[in-house]
């Protein structure tokens, strides 16, 4: 099999189980709801200003992603198929294949907590444009650091936790940078920093997936 | 203020000895049993 | 001679403290009583990145050689990388707060380097979290693989990017603010603690090395050394001899 086709078996054998116990898209949609209906709860008779809201979505995001995400690899130990997919799959394949799983998973999760968040505290977007890419870079970034830090703490004890632990502090990084692009398509900023600041979020994300992929084979068969 | 920083810089030194010494402690006690 | 060593590294030790205190006051600073300071502040950023080099490239021999004695390595050196972070951030904030005004000014310089202690954190917390020993080997070495990247561009880049404004001179040692008596008492408590650091990893190292032979044994060798046998956690077909 090639390496692509390996990469898209991975990916559909997620979507398949994702499908079958869709734990993970509901435990982040509810978490995200819940999020974003607090935020607009506590901040019902203010205004927030865009400085604030775009810190306010990039939190829930950052932590909608930390809960859905760690469960690709955890569900293979818990279901006891972990040591299958390590006798048969590529490590490559599986990173990849995982990792563009979970980024998928992660986008629709992040473009439908952003929606209702721009719904319910009726922030109004002024650059779409930057909106969206600081949105598809911001998410394909944490997918990326979680992916390689949920490989990394799946065998360990209290799995889920520890893979929040390790990747938020290299994810809060992120969280500066896509606050300040998300200001800036917000029209809170007019020094036209954001679509450099989105580019940077789109280069972290790729980057992320780079050193993953280089990483993760030596620890994925230990 | 300013004999802060040294302070520091020694106590956190001498703190990471210590730990070594605990090490050294773990292997007499194992070396004393054998 | 070797009796001699600790007493004559005390006095070293004294000697160069109070030649800290010695030195002149330096005008540039708006409290120029309180320089001082620098000399303490200084070689711990240094000595930190040197140390999360050689931790990143001795995680990195673990992952190539499987062999334990990396992984012995690599723990010390980012442990003592750890204790240089911590002092970077207490120096520094005494530091704002003797020339800035505040303890926390949220420079980005401050605000980068709390992330960096964040990111090693998790580095320990990892370890805290595995009991196998290959596997907390592997898996933290490529923790500290993944942390290394973030954490370098956090200390020097970040703070350098354009817009961002940073009270903290990034020129005072390079463009040579720092001379005379300054230079040189920053480079006496540079080298001073570098020695001392030296020292410290390598009586790390063996003990640690000591420690877990002395494990090793007690438990009837039944860890593997890693060394060329198969990866634990792999399941192999394996053929059994036939009972007929």
């Amino acid at each position: 099999m090639s390496s692509v086709k390996q990469v898209l078996a991975v990916t559909q054998k997620e979507f398949i189980s994702e499908i079958r116990s869709p734990s993970g898209v509901m435990t982040s949609a509810l978490f995200g709801t819940v999020a974003v209906v607090a935020i607009s709860l506590t901040t019902a008779d203010v205004s927030i200003e865009p400085t604030i809201s775009a810190g306010l979505l990039w939190v829930v995001l950052l932590f909608a992603g930390v809960i859905a995400m760690p469960r690709a690899f955890l569900q293979e130990e818990e279901q006891g198929t972990g040591d299958l997919l390590r006798l048969i799959g590529e490590p490559e394949a599986i990173f990849w294949g995982k990792g563009l799983f979970n980024g998928i998973l992660m986008l629709t999760v992040g473009l439908v907590i952003a929606a209702m968040f721009l719904v319910l505290t009726g922030q109004p977007v002024v650059h779409p444009g930057d909106f969206l890419l600081g949105l598809v870079g911001g998410c394909a970034s944490i997918a990326g650091a979680v992916t390689l830090c949920s490989a990394i703490a799946a065998r360990s004890a209290n799995a889920t936790t520890l893979t929040a632990a390790i990747a938020l502090p290299m994810l809060l990084f992120l969280v500066s940078l896509g606050t300040t692009g998300m200001r800036s398509a917000f029209g809170a900023d007019h020094s036209g920093r954001g679509l450099m600041v989105n580019m940077a979020l789109v280069a972290y994300a790729i980057g992320t997936y780079a050193i993953g992929s280089m990483i993760f084979p030596r620890v994925w068969k230990r | 203020m300013a004999a802060i920083p040294p302070l520091l810089v020694w106590f956190a030194l001498y703190l990471y000895l210590a730990k070594i010494n605990r090490t050294v402690q773990k292997i007499e006690e194992i070396q004393s049993k054998k | 001679m070797n009796r001699l060593i600790n007493p004559i590294f005390a006095l070293v030790v004294g000697v160069v403290t109070v030649l800290s205190f010695v030195a002149p006051d330096l005008p540039m600073f708006q409290r120029p009583e309180l320089a001082r300071i620098f000399f303490w502040h200084f070689p711990c950023p240094i000595l930190a990145t040197c140390l999360l080099i050689g931790g990143a490239y001795m995680s990195w021999q673990y992952l190539r050689t499987n062999d334990l004695r990396w992984d012995i390595r690599a723990l010390a050196m980012q442990e003592l990388a750890y204790v240089f972070c911590l002092l970077t951030m207490a120096t520094g904030m005494i530091f704002s707060k003797a020339q800035w005004g505040a303890w926390w000014q949220n420079d980005p310089r401050q605000t980068s380097f709390l992330l960096v202690l964040m990111l090693y954190f998790a580095y320990f917390a990892y370890r805290a979290a595995t009991q196998d020993t290959l596997r907390r080997a592997s898996n933290s070495a490529a923790l500290a693989l993944a942390t290394f990247i973030p954490a370098m561009f956090l200390i020097y880049v970040f703070p350098r990017l354009d817009p961002i404004q940073s009270f903290h001179p990034s020129d005072s040692v390079m463009k040579g603010k720092i001379h005379g008596w300054y230079a040189y008492i920053t480079l006496l408590v540079f080298a001073l603690v570098t020695i001392i650091t030296v020292v410290m990893y390598r009586m790390r190292v063996r003990t640690a090395e000591i420690l877990r032979n002395l494990e090793e044994d007690s438990n009837g060798s039944m860890e593997s050394h890693g060394g060329n046998s198969a990866p634990t956690g792999v399941v192999r077909p394996i053929s059994l001899p036939r009972e007929d």
